[in-house]
């Protein structure tokens, strides 16, 4: 009796095993949409090598190239040389040589550039490497000298932040400088700091301080050089402990604040407030767009595809490679957000963004984010109470009600991991402000039924428009304007934590300059210049009679 | 005692079974990875997107794979896609979904085909696998550099980075080329490229300036001018002097006819 029992609860179960459809259909029922194939060749599952941009190096040096390939399935890496698929390259400008990962090079007779390419295989699938070296022809030197140390600029920062100690320009007269860790010491008061052709610090008092490099060549000749990192004390941000802000904010405190102006999209906020530049929360996100700039490679795939863009079209600069890295994370690579949150505009009822209406007035559909905290929101907005929402803290959901609500910076990255358009902006612009695009480079652009970011990344001239909405991909199109929107046409207002700011003329917008800016524009852009010109009289005025 | 123990076994090797039996149920491992052809498509190309599920689990097992298509292409195969979106005022986000079930150790796939109307990058986010628990795998993202085809006009989507046959490194495409070619980029900020000489000083504020002192001073000429026309009306409106002017000695033959004009 009680094993017919038992049987009949196992064959209950094994009935409660997934439900077999008949064949692979389409969601909407269309069966079958398009062809689907079955296949047991692992190979359709393998992702090849991720390969991370390597910055131009000098000659001689050695490298690890295991730190600029990663291989997602962790399978073991092998590296050849594209022009001779063997361990060996030789040209006039270098020789190298391929060790399992290390690749050595030695310079050449001839002065200039060269390009390599490496293969790197996970055994089923290739990814090429590339790598720009620079070879500068030594001049033929009979005796042995020391190498010239370089310890590069001196370099100005604030308390805590990361600083880069770079001695990737030192040179050696006679090419016998070995590139490696023990090399190169660096020393602060004749204590040692640390080793490596780079080497990252932290000071966290203002003051200067005077770092030594010292290289050491093969036949062990001494090289030196020196570098002052001058840390000054925090001008802006000073009520929080964040340690990246921007320099020309006028915010000291982060969220929640009254501070900068009040400014209006979906709810009132002070700017310092919704654009929380001073936000400590923010600072990790800030130091991996740094590391990704900077050449230290990141492992995670995800990461690393974003970084491998941001470097590719950066022209050099660090300081766009850092923007562009900001609009992947944020926009189309998903990185810091992820979906639209819909359930936002569900919960207020608007119903040409909320898909379904059963969701109306509900906390749903629930946004799909790598945040445990967006699974458990609430909102409280009903048709009789038909109320904008309030957030009111960051640990406690069930004090928030999602309504149509614009969060700030830094709950929106760092709980949310979603948003609407307004979020993204706001997220977007806190990050880029930052990592130090001062207040006329970068705004959230405020129109009728959108809202996306305007940027001017450096080099260029004219300002990109950028949309990261629901990971909107692509989210930047270099040389134009992302597609799906009239987003020249349709720009009313500009913010970013000074407030309200002036927009950017769309002749100085890439994509937009065919564009007739309208009447309005055009004399809503000349009253805001007279209201500035007014204010700043208006406070010299008061000043000198204060005074 | 015993008998209590020798009862409840059966029952104990029931539980066991049970939790053993749960516990393999709901482990339904799976990889999920896109693959695009052709690696380096060109304009109206026709581009196949497959993705690749494999099913690690020891069930079959149902899956909804999801794909965002990105917004610079059309879609060849389906003609439609599974489902529109708006988000904020982007009215067209396009999904396309399949129901799959996954086999054991299998990789099922699915395909789609697209092109893409103009030059540039396109990127693909990573496709989502919604298991039946409602648990969500991700797949990696993709970028795809959709090339031009040639024709010698570097024309308005297409720049120096896509379309490096038609645009010269100093195109006037909105992208700022810095290196060194003896070719100035005008999409440069000034002083970011160093083949652009540095702009000879602009004399335009002088020429405001002295266009504003000549007007001003046709201005106060002008006041001047009027001025001195009025003066001779203003002995009239002056007060008169209280002392009588000198005189003229009187003429003897006053009133007499013709005795000015002779």
């Amino acid at each position: 009796m009680r094993w017919l029992f038992f049987c009949i609860v196992l064959l209950s179960l094994l009935a409660l095993t997934p439900v077999q459809a008949q064949e692979n259909c389409a969601v909407d029922g269309s069966c079958p949409q398009t062809a689907t194939q079955e296949s047991s060749d692992l190979n359709l599952i393998n992702n090849p090598p991720l390969v991370v941009e390597i910055p131009q190096i000098t000659t001689p040096f050695n490298l690890d190239l295991k730190l600029y390939a990663v291989d997602p399935e962790n399978q073991p890496m092998t590296f050849v040389f594209e022009s001779t698929l063997t361990s060996t390259y030789s040209s006039g400008m270098a020789s190298c040589s391929l060790q399992s990962s290390l690749l050595s090079c030695l310079s050449g007779s001839t002065s200039g550039f060269d390009k390599l390419t490496i293969l790197v295989s996970d055994g089923m699938k290739t990814t090429p490497l590339a790598i720009n070296i620079f070879n500068e022809a030594a001049s033929a030197v009979s005796i042995n000298l020391p190498p010239q140390a370089n310890a590069g600029q001196d370099i100005s920062a604030f308390p805590g932040h990361r600083v880069l100690l770079d001695a990737t320009k030192t040179t050696d007269p006679n090419n016998d400088l070995v590139f490696q860790e023990s090399s190169f010491i660096w020393k602060l008061n004749n204590e040692e700091l640390g080793r490596g052709l780079t080497l990252l610090q932290r000071f966290d008092k203002p003051g200067a301080y005077t770092i030594d490099l010292e290289v050491t060549d093969a036949a062990g000749l001494l090289g030196k050089d020196q570098a002052v990192v001058f840390i000054q004390e925090k001008t802006s941000c000073r009520n929080t402990t964040a340690i990246y802000f921007p320099l020309d904010t006028s915010c000291q405190t982060q969220w929640p604040t009254q501070e900068g102006e009040l400014i209006v999209m979906n709810t009132r906020s002070p700017s310092c407030s919704l654009v929380e530049v001073c936000s400590p929360e923010l600072d990790p996100m800030i130091e991996e767009v740094l590391d990704c700039c900077d050449g230290t490679p990141l492992k995670d795939p995800k990461k690393s595809q974003a970084c491998n863009f941001a470097n590719k079209y950066s022209q050099g600069s660090n300081k766009r490679c850092q923007a562009l890295y900001a609009v992947k994370a944020v926009g189309d690579s998903a990185i810091y957000m992820q979906d639209y949150f819909e359930a936002e505009m569900c919960c207020y009822g608007v119903e040409a963004i909320c898909n379904k209406k059963t969701n109306f007035y509900k906390a749903l559909p629930t946004p799909r984010t790598n945040k445990p905290s967006s699974q458990q929101l609430l909102c409280k907005t009903t048709p009789d109470n038909h109320i904008l929402g309030t957030w009111l803290s960051d640990s406690i959901m069930s004090y928030n009600n999602i309504a149509l609500q614009d969060v700030h910076a830094a709950a929106t990255l760092t709980v949310l991991g979603t948003g609407t358009c307004v979020d993204y902006s706001v997220a977007l612009v806190t990050l880029l402000r930052k990592l130090g695009y001062s207040n006329d480079e970068v705004f959230i652009a405020e129109a009728s039924n959108h809202a996306y970011t305007i940027i001017r990344l450096p080099l260029d001239r004219k300002y990109h428009i950028v949309d990261t909405t629901g990971n909107k991909a692509p989210s930047i199109v270099l040389g134009n304007v992302p597609q799906g929107y009239p987003y020249c046409e349709n720009i009313q207002n500009c913010y970013n934590d000074l407030g309200k700011q002036l927009c950017p003329e769309l002749k100085s917008i890439v994509g937009c300059e065919g564009i007739r800016e309208s009447f309005t524009r055009k004399t809503s852009r000349f009253s805001f210049k007279a209201q500035k010109l007014v204010k700043g009289v208006t406070e010299l005025f008061v000043e000198e009679v204060k005074r | 005692m015993k008998s209590k123990q020798l009862k409840s076994k059966p029952l104990l090797t029931f539980l066991t079974l049970l939790t053993m039996l749960l516990f393999i149920l709901p482990v339904q491992a799976a990889e999920i990875l896109r693959e695009i052809q052709p690696a380096e498509p060109a304009v109206q190309d026709s581009i196949e997107v497959k993705i690749n599920l494999l099913h690690d689990g020891q069930q079959p097992a149902q899956y909804e794979i999801e794909e965002r298509l990105p917004t610079d292409v059309q879609l060849l195969n389906p003609a439609q896609p599974t489902e529109i979106r708006q988000q904020d005022g982007i009215k067209n986000v396009a999904f396309l979904k399949w129901k799959i079930q996954g086999e054991p150790q299998k990789i099922t796939s699915v395909s789609y085909t697209i092109t893409a109307a103009r030059p540039g990058v396109i990127t693909f986010l990573p496709a989502r696998a919604i298991q039946e628990d409602g648990s969500v795998l991700l797949g990696q993202g993709n970028e795809l550099l959709v090339k031009c085809k040639p024709n010698n006009q570097c024309e308005k989507q297409e720049n120096y980075l896509n379309c490096p046959q038609d645009c010269s490194p100093a195109a006037a495409d909105g992208i700022c080329n810095p290196s060194p070619d003896s070719m100035c980029d005008e999409d440069c900020t000034p002083g970011a490229d160093i083949d652009c000489k540095p702009a000879s000083k602009s004399y335009t504020w002088l020429w405001y300036l002295l266009s504003g002192i000549i007007i001003l001073g046709i201005i106060l000429f002008a006041i001047k001018l009027l001025k001195s026309r009025e003066q001779p009306q203003q002995p009239s409106q002056q007060p008169q002097p209280t002392q009588q002017p000198p005189q003229q000695p009187q003429d003897p033959l006053a009133g007499f006819p013709g005795s000015r004009n002779l």
